[in-house]
């Protein structure tokens, strides 16, 4: 795997929620680094600090220290070049496919509203474009757009709806998608459907990075290039996915992989 | 506790949810419930306890320790569940009372089911919480104060309280991460067996039905598609629904070296 | 195996398609591009059509339940009894008749006749009209008020959300008669007085009921889906909240004009609500109440058309918010 350019980096990162005796470290000192086209899996427990993580990362909190960049630029409130890059440039799926899709939309209109947004007044004199990429992402995660476009999210699976909030998230042409536990509130097939989606789109766009947060080493095995397993706040153990999963160091690590095993 | 079910078939407002179920579990069985997700698992443990919504209709027979739960009246069924048996549910954050101690809500059954006075109960209470890997301290707290793990633990803990005789353990790991999730199997599967209960294990994943149970069925669209011993199917899958499920279970697992 | 050709062949699909730089050319550059136009035209009568045929499906729900058929009845009545009222009357509304007072009902007076010998049922047909137009306004008014406190209380402003709560908190403890008190002061017994008293009363009730909704929208995944892609707080509320919080106001609405009817009889018996003069149930209630033990019959008709009406509006408003949810009815989400 030929690496390819820094996308995201964060340095010194540290996340402290309370005071006095109700203090909490949740995420400690931890560097982490994104290259473009490469797939990251960040491995932690409940309670492992990867949620916070990710939220300062894409810079939607502020870290108590640290800094993080992208794509060259410093991320920092809500004014930076950084900020407003991440904004343009990756795109979030949220663990629960239902609770992330509107009730009241239509897979279309879900699925288009990322473009509306950017384009705002333009949007309208773009709608054919607007649905040939709305048609094209659907296809590229496995779901015909002819039945599904049309559809309401009470009418998808999991997998099904799953795989519609990957193909919004694809609908910007982002640099850096980010997955937060995209797998484990669907069943096993489904999780199957997802993996094979997100495999689909590294694969028609390798330039894109993505980070998958997981609780399980067994989902990511087939897509990560590198992993970095969390544990309490600190990055317990980090490589490229061979080592970890062949030749873990961490102790932490081996009860993961003892846990992910049949 | 032995279960017994003939071509059973529940249908809800007129379409049918499962039908033609033939299950049965031995005594001291732990037996498997598997199918991905609207494949209509939870309507048969919910068949198996008599709690079916009002609107369902339900055909068949369902025998669990000699009773036709099928037809059976509200306090036949009251007295079976709890006593004879137990239920571990999903989500333990909201199957737990949250303005009732941890205590208090391993205590509520025996209050229920048994004539016990009060230091017996609480012996009782803190020798389960032992036995499910918990220190006696956390009687006092309260479910929000626990993490996933722990309050799972208490879920356990509150339906084996009673020595029920069958546990029907109803996705109790999929709200868990993946070591806590091994380890509730382990400690589900040690204590039934210690307890000489049956347990029916509903879950979509092979690789947590391999640890938890000795044979299984596998549903799909609300009819049993295959059945046998869960090392031998998931060794050599036959039936399609089978093979989807022990192929996304090899996909989704590490090989152990 | 089969996982890998699968996204192959729909990697290839994927690369011939359009590229966002492309699109966003396109932006500046479609004016040109004169064979969009009729297309879009269509996707515009489709996006009507679809709405139409909503509002129909929604109808067609509401008349298959027996209760839905009762409220649409009772309220399409009394539309058309408002409008006929504007051209047409039994008997005149100002025909009074000294020697003809509390008279039974009969072939001319239909409900008999009040203390003055006016038309019981010309009054009331009139009245109808009053009344319809309180409720309507009071609702406009409430629910423009409700949803602008909706959405000030769920702003990301934590100041002005917090603020917003504490007010509407301290001043939902006024009642809507001490507001309508208030109000007559400067302004008099008027119709104006009945729909401002009810307008902030439920205005202020609504956006208390409605906030725990907006606010599990407000802070759902798709609202921080939306977010994350830069979309503004203005438009995720109007996108994305108002629809989800629909429901609960289209409820309390129909509620608070079944309520604003009942307010309209007690604030014009106090003598505070619509003037004397102009016909209104209200007015024909306060009328007739004075005489109760000895003309029974005369305080019932305008008593039962306001219970009627006001329990057909609340039972609207709770068949409106079951048939027009698509999670639950299947045939909304048809296309």
């Amino acid at each position: 795997m030929t690496e390819g350019q820094i996308l995201l980096t964060g340095r010194g990162i540290q996340q402290v929620f309370g005071k006095g005796r109700g203090r909490q470290i949740a995420v400690d000192e931890v560097n982490i680094e994104v290259h473009s086209g490469q797939c990251l899996a960040l491995i932690g427990g409940s309670g492992s600090g990867k949620s916070t993580l990710m939220r300062i990362l894409l810079g939607l909190d502020k870290p108590t220290s640290g800094v993080v960049t992208f794509d060259g630029e410093l991320v920092e409130g809500r004014r930076s070049a950084g900020y407003q890059a991440l904004r343009r440039d990756s795109s979030l799926v949220f663990q629960n496919p239902f609770t992330s899709l509107d009730p009241r939309w239509t897979v279309f209109r879900s699925m288009a509203e990322p473009l509306n947004i950017r384009l705002g007044r333009h949007s309208r004199k773009n709608s054919l474009d607007i649905d040939r990429k709305t048609r094209e992402s659907l296809s590229l995660v496995g779901l015909d757009p002819a039945e599904f476009l049309e559809r309401y999210p009470a009418d998808l699976s999991g997998g099904q709806a799953q795989r519609v909030a990957v193909a919004r998230a694809l609908m910007t042409d982002p640099k850096l998608i980010v997955a937060d536990e995209p797998m484990s509130a669907v069943d096993v097939v489904a999780r199957l459907q997802i993996l094979e989606a997100l495999a689909a789109i590294r694969q028609a766009r390798p330039e894109t990075s993505v980070i998958v947060i997981s609780h399980d080493l067994g989902v990511v095995q087939r897509i990560a290039d590198r992993i970095v397993v969390l544990h309490e706040g600190k990055v317990v153990e980090s490589g490229s996915a061979n080592d970890v999963l062949n030749r873990p160091k961490a102790v932490y690590t081996r009860e993961l992989i003892a846990a992910a095993s049949l | 506790m032995s279960v017994d079910v003939k071509r059973l078939g529940v249908c809800i407002n007129g379409k049918p949810i499962v039908r033609d179920i033939d299950l049965h579990i031995s005594d001291g069985e732990r037996v498997g419930l598997i199918g991905s997700s609207g494949s209509g698992k939870s309507m048969i443990s919910k068949a198996l306890l008599g709690l079916l919504p009002t609107n369902a209709q339900v055909s068949g027979s369902a025998m669990v320790g000699g009773i036709q739960v099928v037809e059976a009246s509200e306090p036949v069924l009251a007295s079976l569940r709890g006593r004879y048996v137990g239920t571990v549910f999903q989500n333990p954050a909201s199957s737990l009372n949250p303005v009732l101690s941890v205590g208090k809500q391993i205590e509520l059954p025996l209050k229920l089911h048994y004539d016990l006075d009060k230091v017996d109960r609480q012996a009782r209470v803190a020798r389960m919480l032992e036995k499910v890997g918990l220190d006696a301290t956390i009687a006092k707290k309260y479910p929000s104060e626990l993490s996933g793990g722990q309050q799972q633990r208490v879920g356990i803990a509150t339906a084996l309280i009673t020595s029920p005789r069958l546990i029907i353990a109803d996705e109790p790991t999929t709200a868990l991460d993946s070591i806590t999730q091994r380890r509730i199997v382990d400690l589900l599967v040690e204590l039934v067996d210690k307890a000489g209960a049956s347990m029916l294990f509903i879950t979509h994943d092979f690789s947590v039905l391999s640890c938890a149970t000795t044979r299984c069925y596998v549903l799909e669209c609300g009819q049993i598609a295959d059945s046998g011993q869960t090392a031998a199917l998931l060794a050599d899958p036959q039936a399609n629904s089978t093979r989807k499920l022990v192929d996304a279970a090899h996909e989704l697992t590490l090989q152990r070296k | 195996m089969m996982m890998r050709n699968d996204s192959h062949n729909r990697a290839e699909e994927y690369q011939t398609g359009t590229d966002l730089s492309d699109m966003r050319q396109g932006a500046v550059s479609s004016v040109e591009r004169s064979a969009n136009q009729p297309s879009k035209r269509a996707a515009k009568d489709r996006e009507n059509v679809a709405l139409g045929r909503g509002f129909a499906v929604v109808l067609r729900l509401i008349w298959k339940r027996g209760e839905g058929k009762f409220a649409l009845t009772v309220m399409t009545s009394w539309v058309a009894i408002s409008l006929i009222s504007l051209f047409w009357t039994p008997q005149s509304l100002w025909k009074t008749d000294g020697y003809q007072v509390w008279a039974k009902p009969s072939a001319t007076q239909w409900l008999g006749t009040d203390g003055i010998g006016a038309d019981v049922f010309s009054w009331l047909m009139a009245g109808a009209r009053t009344d319809l137009f309180i409720a309507v306004a009071s609702v406009i008014f409430a629910g423009i008020l409700g949803v602008l406190l909706i959405s000030i209380m769920v702003s990301r402003n934590s100041a002005l959300s917090n603020g917003s709560v504490v007010a509407v908190d301290a001043l939902i403890s006024i009642p809507t008669i001490l507001i309508a008190l208030i109000l007559a002061v400067p302004m008099g017994a008027s119709v104006m007085v009945v729909v401002l008293a009810c307008g902030i009363g439920y205005g202020l009730n609504l956006a208390r009921v409605a906030r725990p909704e907006a606010l599990l929208a407000a802070n759902s995944d798709y609202v921080g889906s939306a977010l994350s892609y830069g979309a503004s707080g203005f438009s995720v509320m109007l996108h994305h909240i108002l629809p989800n919080v629909m429901p609960t106001v289209m409820v309390q609405l129909s509620l608070s004009a079944g309520t604003a009817v009942l307010a309209e009889s007690g604030l014009t018996y106090l003598g505070i609500g619509v003037p004397s003069g102009v016909p209104s149930w209200g007015h024909s209630l306060a009328t007739s109440v004075k005489l109760i033990d000895v003309y029974p019959l005369s305080a019932l008709w305008p008593g039962l058309i306001v219970t009627i009406v006001a329990v057909a509006l609340n039972i609207f408003g709770d068949v409106l918010r079951d048939t027009t949810d698509p999670s639950s009815n299947p045939e909304l989400r048809r296309s």
